[in-house]
């Protein structure tokens, strides 16, 4: 009778303990599934974090060593001494450098920032992102070519070469931040629109004329901005396949600028729904 | 009278009985009564146990189905510093207008660094 006893109660205290163990599989599962793009987005923050860091130090560094180089220009072109062509030559190197550095670390920043943007269509994250990946390895083989560079002659040759391949470096910036500007926008309205879906569940006990036509306009504006957001995708996408994106780039605030207006008064018109509630 | 004294005085210490212990009569040794365990008794012992162990058993279930309490300070505000009095719409609706407000196109989180992009030793030819 004593052990049926000490059985029954080690029996009552594991099973429970078990049974809250194994809770629903789908909701664990969902549940790890959160986890892990929260994790994974902790992991983008904190790695743009530090390369933000690292690029501020970075730029600093360069704006100093810019000012000795045009100090030590200014020397060696009144001076047209051999001891004022060493000293620019090494101070030229030096700035060189820098400014590759900074380059490379920007480049970075802008990569990372892109594989984390939400609402940017695959197919064109990674055609930008492949751009980026090329121009990064240019900046490393000039960085390489500078640092065997001792000759003011071959300076000067790595300067030209830099100052031609700048247009290309400006412009794949350009494409990047065009897409992660449109991005944004994009993953916000994915957002609202989700949130008017659910709105609408709420609403369903509800009925009125008022309601209905706040429904109405809400889908309305919505609607707009899907079909403008579209409209503005296919945009961005041909001048990106075409890789003429200045244009884009140049009018990216008049461009967006209406979709934020208008992305401002669907919040506005939620809002308004959700005190109804 | 001077016969009797004994002027002898490490005699009587010697002959004193001082040592000697004297003899204490025990009491018999009283019989104890066998105090058998009543059946009732260990009875007792196996419910008092039983109940102690359903208490614990209920207090584990309790505190893992009751929700864990926060500081009070987080319960308040949510990671992104909305308030959770909100509803689940309203706080969705909340980090959508965070997004948007960082979305503005006016502003340039990564604009290209300021960098001189001519910079070169002598003037060019």
């Amino acid at each position: 009778m004593k052990y049926l006893l000490i059985l029954l109660s080690f029996t009552l205290l594991v099973l429970p303990t078990s049974c809250l163990a194994q809770e629903n599989p789908d909701e664990q599962n969902s549940q790890e599934q959160t986890e892990q793009v929260i994790l994974q987005k902790q992991r983008f923050d904190a790695e743009l974090v530090e390369l933000n860091n690292i690029y501020r130090g970075q730029l600093s560094e360069y704006r100093l060593a810019e000012k000795e180089f045009v100090i030590a220009r200014d020397q060696y072109r009144q001076l047209q001494t051999l001891a004022s062509i060493n000293e620019v030559t090494d101070v030229a190197s030096k700035v060189m450098k820098l400014r590759n550095q900074v380059l490379i670390t920007y480049f970075d920043l802008l990569r990372v920032s892109l594989i984390a943007a939400e609402g940017v269509e695959l197919s064109l994250k990674e055609l930008v992102l492949n751009r980026l990946e090329v121009q990064k390895n240019w900046l490393q083989t000039h960085q390489q070519a500078i640092s065997g560079a001792n000759d003011r002659e071959q300076l000067n040759q790595l300067s030209d070469a830099f100052t031609t391949q700048s247009l290309i470096l400006v412009d794949v910036a350009q494409q990047t931040i065009s897409l992660l500007s449109l991005g944004k926008l994009q993953n916000v309205l994915d957002q609202l629109t989700a949130i008017n879906q659910d709105l609408l569940k709420e609403e369903a006990s509800q009925s009125g004329i008022a309601l209905e036509r706040s429904v109405r306009e809400t889908e309305r504006i919505n609607q707009f901005l899907v079909d403008l957001l579209k409209a503005t995708w296919t945009s961005l996408e041909v001048d990106l396949r075409e890789e003429n994106s200045g244009s884009f780039y140049n009018n990216l605030s008049k461009t967006l600028n209406p979709i934020y207006a208008d992305l401002n008064k669907l919040v506005s018109f939620l809002q308004e729904r959700l005190r109804q509630l | 009278m001077t016969d009797t004294y004994n002027q002898n005085q490490t005699q009587f210490i010697v002959e004193e009985p001082l040592l000697e212990k004297p003899v204490v009569v025990q009491p018999p040794p009283e019989q104890k009564e066998e105090i058998k365990p009543s059946r009732f008794s260990k009875w007792k012992w196996l419910l008092v146990g039983g109940v102690a162990t359903l208490l614990i058993i209920a207090l584990i279930i309790v505190l893992r189905l009751s929700p864990t309490m926060d500081d009070p300070e987080e319960e308040e505000t949510s990671s992104n510093g909305i308030p959770s009095v909100l509803s689940p719409l309203e706080q969705r609706l909340e980090i959508a207008k965070q997004n948007l407000e960082q979305a503005n196109p006016t502003t340039q989180d990564l604009p290209f660094p300021p960098l001189d992009l001519k910079l070169r030793i002598d003037d060019a030819r």
